[in-house]
C-alpha cells in the first residue's frame, strides 16, 4: 500500500494544506511506517542513554520523505507542521491503545500541576489536551501550531520561529499564554478549581 | 469562549505577565473598566500560568519512543497472532517483545508465551528467528522451555509460541534459601546448559532474568533468543555487533565481540552462580580482565576457586566444559577436593590435613610429632595453572610452569604416593633448581616458593623448606608491597615452617602477625582468619598453652563451620583437634563428643575410608584410650592403621604414628610384649625417616622406655628416657611440654628406689604440667603424687635413718 501511494505525496500534501480532512488520514497512513522505522532505528542507536533527539526524527523523515521520494517541497518548515499533526495524531492514537491496555489496571492520577512528563505520567490527558487544542484552534490557530510543533514533535522554539514566520520572542511569548489556557482547561476538565471567582 | 473574548483575555493576561509576579494580580484588579467576565478569566488565567511552568515541556514524542510505540496492526491485547488471542505485554527484550496469549480450543484454554520480533523486514532477525525456533524444537529438556510453534504475523513480524513459565526469577527465588540449596537449583540450570551445549547450543544470554523458577521449583531456562548453533554456517557468521546481550552476565569475550562458544556461557553460569551465592556481581575492571569477587558475603575457598575457574578472562582457562563445572560444585558440595585448582600435591594433602596428637596417658605418653602433610591450605593451594599474574610472563613460560607443577606435585595422591620419600624428595629438588629460571616473575616464584617450601615442610624437611619459605615472604612484603591476603599466606607459611622446626613461639607470633594482617582486610570474618586461628592454635598446643589454644580451636571451628559448613572436611579436623585438647585438658566428655562428631563427619564424607577418615578415628581411638575403653579403642586404631598403610604406606609417618598408638593400647591392656615390639618398630623407622637425634623419635624412644619401665627393665628404660629428656630439652628448651618425659624419668627414678634424684625431676614436672594443664589436672595431680612419695621416702629414709 505504501507503495502505491507513494507518488500522491505531493498531491496529498496540497490536498492537506487546502483542508481535505481526507488528506490528512492519508498521509499520516503513508508517513507512519516511515516514522516507525526512523524513530525504532534511533531508538536502538541512542537506546544506551535514552536520549533521544525528537527533531532528529523529523529531519530524518523530512530526508526520507523529500529526498527519497524525490518531492520538492518550498518549504522544509511546512513539512515539520504537517509532521507534527502526524506525530500528534499517532502520538494520542497511542495513548488511546495504552490506556485501552490498561483498562482494569489503575492509573495513579498525578496533579497537573506535578505533572513533568505529561505523555509518560499521565496518558489519559493526552486524549484531553487533544480535544483542548481543537477547541484552542478555533480560538487561536497560530497557537495551536506552535504547541503542536513543541510539545508533540518536541521543534525548538527558534524552529517554530523559522517555520511559522514569527519572531522568536513571539513564538515564546504565545507559547507561555497557549500553556496557561490550556493547563486551565485541562484543570477544569479534571475538576479542578472552577474559573470563576464567585 | 470566542476568539474574540479570548483575544481581549490574553492582552489583559499578556500585559499582566510582563510585571513582577507579586505585582501581577493588583494589577488585574485595578482593570475595572474591563467585562468583569474577561477580568475573572484573565484571574483564572494568571493562576494557571503560575503553575504551569513546567507543563507540557517535556514533548511526548520523547516517552513514546522510549516505551515503544504502538501502532495500526501493533499487537495489543485483545489482537491475534494466528490462532492466539494477546492477553498482555510480559516483557521486551533486545529483538522484540514476549507476549503472553491464550489459545482457546474447544476444550482448553492453554497460555502461551509468545516472542515476536520488531523488525519485520530485516533478514537478521528472520534468520535468527528460524535459527531459534529450529534450535528450540530440537531441544527436550524438563528445564529449558518448550517451543510450540511459530510464524509470522500479518506485517511480517515472525514469532515463537513457547511454553509460558509462570515463576519467579532464580535470583529471588534463591534468597533466603540454604547455599546448598542454592547449588542444587543451580546444577539443574547447567544440566539444561550442558544438554544443550551437547546439541550444539549455546545460550549467549545466560542471566537470572531467562532463568525462572516454576511452582515445582524446577528452573526453567527461556530465551534461547541470541544462541547461535555451533558448527552451521548460519550461526558461524552471527557477530557481536549485531547481536543483542546482557552487558552484565556477558563474557569479556562477548563484550569484545569475538568468537563465541560454549566457553562464553561457562563465564555467564559463573556470573551467575556469584550472583546467587553472594547477592552481587563481582567487580569486573575494564577489558574485563580481572575479576575479583565483591560481595558482602565471603565465599568457602572451594566456591571462590570455582568461581575463579569459571570467570577466566580468556575462554581457555575456563572449565572446558559445563560438566567440569557442575563436576567441582559437586565435589564441593560433598567435600572432596574440586578441580578448579590445579592437582598440586599441596591442596590434596591439604584437604586431607589434620592434626596428630600425642597420646598423654601417664604410664605411656606417646609423642608423635605432626609431620603431618599439614599443607592444610585452602589459601595457599590457590590457582597456580590460572595464575593471576599470568601476564607478566610469556604465556608459553607460564605454561611451562604451570605444567611442570602439575608434574611435579601431580604425583602425590593418595594411592598414587612413591614407596618411599626419596622420589618425593628428589622431585623437590628437582622443582627448587628449577625455579631459578624464574627470576624476573617475582609473584609466580613467591608463590612456587611458597608451594615447594610448604611441601618440604610436611615432608619433614625444614631446613630445606626455611630459605624458599624466607625469599617468599621477602618478595611479598617488597617487592609487591604486601597484598594483604597473599602477605598473610607467606607469614602462615613461614609460622607453620617455625612450628615443624619446634620453635612454637615463634610460630604462634607469626600466626599472630599474619591475623593481624588478614583481619584489617577482611575484618574478623574469613575463612583465612579461621584457618589462621587453626595453625595459632596448633602452636599453642605445642607451647603446652592448652586453654588458649582450646580457645583459638573453637574460633577457627567457629568459622569454618561457617564458610564450609557442618559437614567438611576441615571442621572435621578442627573438631579432631579440639576433642585432643580437651582430652588433654582433663575434659573426658567433650573430647568424646567432638571425636564422635569429627568420625562421623569423615564417615558420611567418605564411607570407602580415606586419609581424614583414620585422622578423626585416630583422635577418637585416642580419646576412648584417655578414657580407658580399651576395647573399642584398639577396634579404632586397628582401622586407623589399615587406612593409614593404605593410603599412606607402611613407612609413612602418619602410619607410625597409628602403629604406635596401637601400642598404647595394647601396653594398657597389658599386653607388654606386643606393645614393645610395636614401640620398637616405630622407633626404627622413625630413626629411618628422621634420625636417632629427632624429637620425633625422642617420642617413640620415649614410649618404648614406658614400655620398658612396666616390665620393670628399668636399666635399659634409664638411658632411653634421659636421652628423650636431652633431646627435648635441647629442641624445645622453653616449652613445658618437656614434662612428659620429665614425669616419666621421675618415675623410673622412684621405682629405681631413687627418690632424691628423681625429686628435682618431679618437682620441675609438676611446676610445668601446672603451668600448661593447670593444678587440677589429673597428670599434674599425678606428678604431685610422685613428688609427694619422693618426699615421703626421702623422710623416710633420715627417719630410719635416725631411728638406726
Amino acid at each position: 500500500m505504501e507503495t502505491r501511494e507513494k507518488g500522491d505525496i505531493t498531491t496529498l500534501l496540497g490536498a492537506w494544506q487546502r483542508g481535505d480532512p481526507q488528506a490528512s488520514d492519508r498521509l499520516a497512513r503513508l508517513i507512519y511506517p516511515e516514522l516507525r522505522k526512523i524513530a525504532r532505528g534511533l531508538m536502538s542507536v541512542e537506546r544506551a542513554d535514552h536520549t533521544l533527539q525528537p527533531t532528529a526524527l523529523i529531519h530524518e523523515a523530512y530526508l526520507r520523505l523529500v529526498q527519497q521520494k524525490r518531492m520538492l517541497w518550498q518549504d522544509r518548515h511546512q513539512f515539520f507542521a504537517i509532521s507534527a499533526r502526524i506525530i500528534q495524531r499517532i502520538l494520542v492514537d497511542h495513548a488511546r491503545r495504552r490506556l485501552a491496555c490498561k483498562r482494569g489496571g489503575r492509573i495513579e492520577r498525578v496533579a497537573l500541576a506535578e505533572v513533568r512528563d505529561l505523555a509518560a505520567q499521565r496518558p489519559d490527558l493526552l486524549v484531553e489536551l487533544d480535544e483542548a487544542l481543537d477547541t484552542l484552534e478555533k480560538l487561536d490557530p497560530t497557537q495551536a501550531t506552535i504547541v503542536r510543533a513543541k510539545f508533540f514533535a518536541g521543534l525548538t522554539g527558534v524552529e517554530i520561529a523559522r517555520a511559522t514566520g514569527l519572531s522568536p520572542a513571539t513564538v515564546k511569548r504565545q507559547w507561555r499564554l497557549a500553556k496557561a489556557w490550556l493547563f486551565h482547561e485541562l484543570n477544569h476538565r479534571e475538576g479542578g478549581l472552577p474559573d470563576r471567582v464567585p | 469562549m470566542s476568539p474574540e473574548r479570548w483575544q481581549e483575555v490574553q492582552v489583559l493576561l499578556g500585559q499582566a505577565l510582563e510585571l513582577a509576579p507579586d505585582q501581577r494580580l493588583p494589577w488585574l484588579e485595578r482593570q475595572t473598566a474591563r467585562d468583569s467576565s474577561v477580568l475573572n478569566q484573565a484571574r483564572a488565567l494568571l493562576a494557571a500560568d503560575a503553575q504551569a511552568e513546567e507543563f507540557l515541556e517535556i514533548p511526548a514524542l520523547g516517552s513514546w519512543l522510549d516505551e515503544g510505540p504502538i501502532l495500526p496492526g501493533d499487537l495489543v491485547p485483545g489482537a491475534r497472532i494466528g490462532p492466539y488471542r494477546i492477553e498482555r505485554l510480559l516483557g521486551r527484550g533486545g529483538m522484540g517483545r514476549v507476549l503472553l496469549a491464550v489459545r482457546e480450543d474447544d476444550d482448553f484454554r492453554q497460555l502461551v508465551a509468545i516472542k515476536v520480533a520488531d523488525r519485520a523486514g530485516s533478514p537478521n532477525a528472520l534468520r535468527r528467528f528460524r535459527l531459534e525456533r529450529q534450535i528450540l524444537s530440537d531441544l527436550d529438556h524438563r528445564n529449558i522451555a518448550k517451543l510450540y510453534d511459530g510464524g509470522s504475523t500479518d506485517l511480517g513480524q515472525p514469532y515463537l509460541v513457547m511454553e509460558h513459565i509462570e515463576g519467579q526469577p532464580i535470583h529471588t527465588y534463591c534468597d533466603g534459601l540454604p547455599v546448598a540449596q542454592r547449588l542444587a537449583l543451580l546444577r539443574k540450570v547447567l544440566a539444561a546448559v550442558a544438554y544443550a551445549h551437547r546439541h550444539l547450543v549455546v545460550h549467549l544470554d545466560l542471566k537470572p532474568a531467562n532463568i525462572l523458577v516454576d511452582g515445582d521449583g524446577e528452573p526453567k531456562l527461556l530465551d534461547f533468543g541470541i544462541a547461535k548453533l555451533l558448527g552451521t554456517s548460519a550461526g558461524a557468521t552471527l557477530t557481536t555487533e549485531e547481536r543483542p546481550l546482557t552487558p552484565d552476565f556477558a563474557s569479556p569475550e562477548q563484550l569484545r565481540g569475538e568468537r563465541l562458544t560454549t566457553s562464553s556461557d561457562i563465564y555467564s553460569l559463573g556470573l551467575l552462580l556469584h550472583r546467587l551465592l553472594t547477592g552481587t556481581l563481582p567487580n569486573r575492571a575494564p577489558g574485563g580482565r580481572k575479576v575479583e569477587s565483591a560481595g558482602p558475603k565471603r565465599l568457602a575457598s572451594d566456591l571462590e576457586a570455582i568461581l575463579g575457574k569459571a570467570l577466566e578472562p580468556d575462554p581457555g582457562e575456563r572449565y572446558p566444559t559445563v560438566e567440569g563445572l557442575d563436576g567441582d560444585l559437586e565435589r564441593h558440595l560433598t567435600g572432596r577436593p574440586i578441580f578448579a585448582r590445579p592437582p598440586t600435591w599441596s591442596y590434596r594433602a591439604g584437604r586431607f590435613a589434620h592434626r596428630h596428637w600425642p597420646t598423654l596417658t601417664l604410664v605411656a605418653m606417646l609423642f608423635l610429632a605432626t609431620l603431618g602433610a599439614a599443607a592444610t591450605v585452602s589459601l595457599q593451594a590457590r590457582r597456580i595453572s590460572a595464575e593471576r599474574d599470568r601476564t607478566e610472563l610469556a604465556r608459553a613460560e607460564a605454561e611451562d610452569v604451570a605444567a611442570f607443577l602439575t608434574d611435579l606435585l601431580g604425583r602425590f595422591e593418595p594411592g598414587e604416593l612413591p614407596g618411599t620419600a626419596f622420589s618425593v624428595q628428589d622431585v623437590l629438588d628437582r622443582g627448587t633448581a628449577a625455579l631459578g629460571k624464574l627470576d624476573d616473575h617475582p609473584k609466580v616464584r613467591a608463590r612456587l616458593l611458597g608451594i615447594l617450601g610448604s611441601t618440604y615442610r610436611a615432608w619433614g624437611r625444614p631446613e630445606a623448606a626455611a630459605p624458599l619459605l624466607e625469599e617468599a615472604l621477602e618478595i611479598r612484603r617488597r617487592e609487591l608491597g604486601g597484598v594483604p591476603p597473599e602477605l598473610a599466606k607467606a607469614i602462615n607459611d613461614l609460622g607453620r615452617l617455625a612450628r615443624a622446626r619446634s620453635d612454637f613461639g615463634k610460630a604462634a607470633e607469626l600466626h599472630r602477625e599474619a591475623l593481624d594482617v588478614l583481619r584489617r582486610h577482611y575484618g574478623k570474618d574469613h575463612l583465612a582468619v579461621g584457618d589462621t586461628f587453626v595453625w595459632l592454635a596448633d602452636a599453642l598446643y605445642d607451647m603446652a598453652e592448652m586453654r588458649a589454644a582450646l580457645a583459638n580451636y573453637h574460633r577457627g571451628l567457629d568459622i569454618r563451620r561457617r564458610y564450609l559448613g557442618k559437614d567438611h572436611q576441615a571442621t572435621a579436623v578442627c573438631l579432631g583437634n579440639i576433642a585432643k585438647v580437651s582430652a588433654d585438658l582433663g575434659l573426658a566428655d567433650d573430647a568424646l563428643r567432638y571425636a564422635h562428631e569429627a568420625v562421623e563427619i569423615t564417615e558420611k564424607l567418605w564411607p570407602e575410608g580415606h586419609p581424614a577418615t583414620a585422622a578423626s578415628l585416630n583422635v577418637l581411638g585416642q580419646s576412648l584410650l584417655e578414657n580407658r575403653r580399651l576395647k573399642e579403642a584398639e577396634t579404632v586404631i586397628q582401622r586407623v592403621v589399615e587406612l593409614r598403610r593404605r593410603f599412606f604406606g607402611r613407612q609413612h609417618p602418619r602410619s607410625i604414628e597409628a602403629v604406635n598408638n596401637l601400642g598404647l593400647v595394647y601396653q594398657q591392656q597389658g599386653h607388654l610384649v606386643e606393645a614393645e615390639k610395636l614401640f620398637r618398630e616405630s622407633r626404627a623407622l622413625l630413626v629411618a625417616n628422621f634420625g636417632a637425634d629427632h624429637q620425633n623419635t625422642a617420642k617413640a624412644t620415649h614410649n618404648l622406655g614406658v614400655v620398658l619401665v612396666a616390665q620393670n627393665r628399668l636399666r635399659e628404660a634409664e638411658p632411653l628416657m634421659r636421652e628423650v629428656l636431652d633431646i627435648m630439652r635441647r629442641s624445645q628448651p622453653d616449652s613445658d611440654n618437656v614434662f612428659y618425659p620429665l614425669g616419666a624419668l621421675a618415675q623410673l627414678l622412684l621405682t629405681d628406689d631413687r627418690p632424691e634424684e628423681a625429686l628435682p625431676y618431679a618437682e620441675e614436672a609438676v611446676r610445668r604440667a601446672r603451668r600448661a594443664l593447670g593444678t587440677d589436672h589429673a597428670m599434674t595431680r599425678r606428678f604431685g603424687e610422685i613428688v609427694k612419695s619422693c618426699r615421703r621416702q626421702l623422710a623416710g629414709t633420715v627417719t630410719t635413718g635416725g631411728n638406726e
